[in-house]
């Protein structure tokens, strides 16, 4: 009975999609870890010189000796360029596990699929079909991240991508986790330590030396961070995009900001993005912001955010910009869980209230839900079997308020922002081995219980659904491997 | 089982729309649907098509209940005794039953229809069927229950989406709608047996080929 049950739902959310089976066929052509991303997309960590293409892989260090003699190895490096001759040669790049796991474990299309289908990857599938993996490649969508400044801790971020993380683990050191949480020690084995923003980055040399070239080719240029809007170089992108005599058109500018910062810089943003988009100097601006569920909970997990305050900025760029898309990018982890529904239907009110034919999408607002992999004390996988029942009633609601077709008449969840939750509920569902399980839950409990300490937070009032949970967390003895 | 109120008076005996569709699934069209033969004959009407041999072929079977023009709502359930081959239409409490031979045609990749036997141009106009009147609610079971009522009114309090994620998991159903405001939107209406069979109003653009997702 249980076994049809499990078939009946999977059916029930199974969905397929010509476009993407598409995109996946041809990239089988090559070989089944083909993916586009590794040559179109990049990912340039300034603050601590590293690079990856597609969000999901780990960073790897920027040789400062190959930056010298060629600015662009911010992207093209010697290791990417390993890994883009693995995929040619028709193998799966270990670092690439993430899309190994949802293919392996479900029907559902992984992001190489959905990297590879996108407009900036998709027409240059030939030209780079034919290329030589030793080719340097100028990327179409880039994403740059200056500095580390923030003035947020997310609990799942650390000291590499936030100042505020850098100020607390050196006054508290790492967390009393089995894998030492954030110690600082563990920036310098991986050789991660930021640049401060006073001091000189030969990285962020190299990218304004870049800079001329590579700005007249992008399909898609992002500022992440730290928080971009505490850096002064985002600034001056945005002022280089003003006063340029022949701006780039055709550029789809992301900028990433988490909101949360004074009124003043707020201000000063909407100011150039009116600027930038009456004057048709972009194609598209979006902002991608971040929040991972609703309200305290939402608090919680991202420290420094008010909720409240939040969500009133992203009405007023929404209502003062009537140009720009806001997309949420979520990092859905195990605290997420308990009130998605209502972030799921607070986005589909934006979209509704907000929808226009004045944005380049008529949807103002998307969902983007990419599931937590680390730390693993925090990812779904840790919680007990049941929430998955949670996950999957989420499925169904963001699936009744998606669009029949995505075109711009329709406002509603696209098929993408589906996917990704129901996916999410795959993963939760896929197997993990018990010892490591417990040793997962047993960290989460310790990590919290620090947490609170040090920030003065209550884990069990914010969370009452997960008290039973957390305390018996606490209870679990450290596991001997 | 299905909630209807029905508009006989917008349905004109010898015409196409004598005819309408409550809940259907097309090809030999299966299902309820609503019946007027004359301004004094108004019938609720099971049909099905079941197939027994080569040489008896496919044979269409009805059963038939004279609701005397009630434009009221009225519970109305086609509830299908596979054990015993029987099909009994009930209307209101009332019921009727026709016992059948062979077995009920594969209608596993017919489409499942609200408020007309079938829409797609495929089919002959006189026999799309649609229906004048108000479904308010549907609930298709995989086994005969007997918990409409119970099941129709677990939705009552449903007042926000929030409350929908409140439902329980119905493993008896595969699908149960009520149309009210909280569980709809321009284009879909929930599946509130939490199977996530959400069902999507029609329309031809939807359809096209290039444009299904």
């Amino acid at each position: 009975m249980a076994d049809t049950n499990e078939k009946k739902r999977k059916i029930a959310i199974d969905d397929d999609s010509p476009v993407y089976v598409d995109v996946r066929d041809k990239l089988n052509e090559v070989g089944p870890g083909f993916c586009l991303a590794k040559w179109t997309q990049v990912t340039m960590h300034l603050q601590l010189g590293h690079t990856h293409s597609c969000h999901h892989p780990s960073t790897h260090q920027i040789s400062l000796k190959e930056l010298k003699r060629n600015p662009t190895a911010l992207h093209n490096t010697n290791f990417k360029k390993r890994r883009r001759k693995e995929m040619l040669d028709g193998q799966r790049p270990a670092e690439c596990d993430y899309c190994w796991n949802v293919e392996d474990n479900s029907d559902r299309f992984s992001d190489r699929t959905f990297k590879s289908g996108e407009n900036w990857s998709k027409p240059y599938m030939d030209e780079i079909k034919q290329l030589n993996w030793r080719e340097d490649y100028n990327p179409k969508y880039v994403e740059v991240a200056f500095s580390n400044a923030c003035n947020f801790k997310c609990s799942y971020c650390g000291p590499a991508f936030s100042s505020a993380w850098v100020q607390e683990v050196e006054k508290f050191g790492g967390y009393p986790t089995t894998d030492e949480f954030n110690d600082p020690k563990h920036l310098l084995y991986e050789n991660k330590i930021p640049f401060k923003q006073t001091e000189a980055n030969p990285y962020v040399d190299a990218f304004w030396k870049w800079w001329p070239d590579l700005y007249r080719d992008l399909h898609t240029f992002r500022i992440t961070g730290g928080e971009p809007l505490m850096s002064q170089d985002t600034w001056k992108v945005l002022d280089y995009i003003i006063e340029h005599p022949d701006p780039n058109r055709k550029l789809n500018l992301a900028i990433n900001s988490n909101l949360g910062i004074p009124d003043k810089l707020v201000d000063k943003f909407i100011e150039k993005i009116q600027r930038i988009c009456d004057e048709d100097r972009v194609n598209e601006f979006v902002i991608f912001t971040s929040v991972d569920t609703w309200g305290e909970q939402a608090e919680y997990i991202r420290n420094g955010l008010q909720f409240n305050k939040f969500w009133d900025n992203c009405n007023k760029v929404l209502a003062k910009c009537p140009k720009v898309i806001l997309t949420y990018m979520v990092t859905y982890n195990a605290l997420s869980v308990p009130n998605y529904h209502k972030l799921i239907k607070g986005v589909y009110d934006l979209k509704t209230e907000y929808g226009s034919e004045d944005r380049y999408w008529n949807s103002a607002t998307f969902l983007d839900t990419s599931y937590l992999r680390h730390p693993k004390h925090q990812t779904v996988q840790v919680l007990e079997p049941h929430w998955a029942d949670k996950i999957f009633k989420d499925a169904q609601l963001i699936d009744f308020l998606g669009v029949p077709l995505f075109e711009k008449e329709y406002i509603g969840y696209s098929d993408v922002e589906i996917q990704k939750i129901k996916r999410t509920y795959d993963w939760m569902k896929s197997p993990i081995d018990e010892k490591a399980l417990q040793t997962q839950r047993r960290n989460f409990g310790y990590y919290f219980r620090a947490h609170d300490e040090r920030r003065g937070t209550d884990f069990c009032k914010t969370f009452p659904e997960l008290e039973e949970f957390y305390r018996k967390c606490l209870e679990i003895n450290k596991i001997k491997w | 089982m299905v909630r209807v109120k029905i508009d006989w008076d917008s349905m004109k005996a010898g015409t196409p729309t004598h005819e309408g569709g409550i809940v259907a699934k097309n090809g030999r069209h299966c299902g309820l649907s609503a019946l007027k033969l004359s301004d004094n004959e108004t019938y609720i009407k099971a049909q099905f098509w079941t197939w027994e041999s080569r040489e008896v072929g496919v044979e269409f079977r009805d059963v038939w209940i004279d609701v005397k023009s009630n434009s009221e709502y009225m519970d109305i359930a086609m509830i299908h005794d596979k054990e015993n081959k029987k099909m009994i239409i009930d209307v209101d409490g009332n019921q009727k039953s026709i016992d059948y031979t062979g077995e009920i045609i594969d209608y596993r990749d017919s489409w499942i229809w609200v408020g007309a036997n079938n829409s797609l141009d495929s089919c002959a106009p006189e026999h799309r069927g649609f229906l004048f009147g108000e479904v308010e609610s549907i609930a298709i079971y995989n086994c005969i229950v007997n918990t409409f009522e119970s099941e129709i009114n677990n939705h009552l309090d449903v007042k926000t989406n929030e409350d929908l994620l409140s439902l329980p998991f119905n493993e008896e159903a595969a699908a149960v709608y009520s149309f009210t405001e909280e569980t709809k939107t321009p284009y879909k209406i929930f599946d509130i047996s939490m199977n996530g069979n959400h069902m999507i109003l029609f329309d031809k653009k939807w359809m096209a080929e290039e444009s299904l997702l």
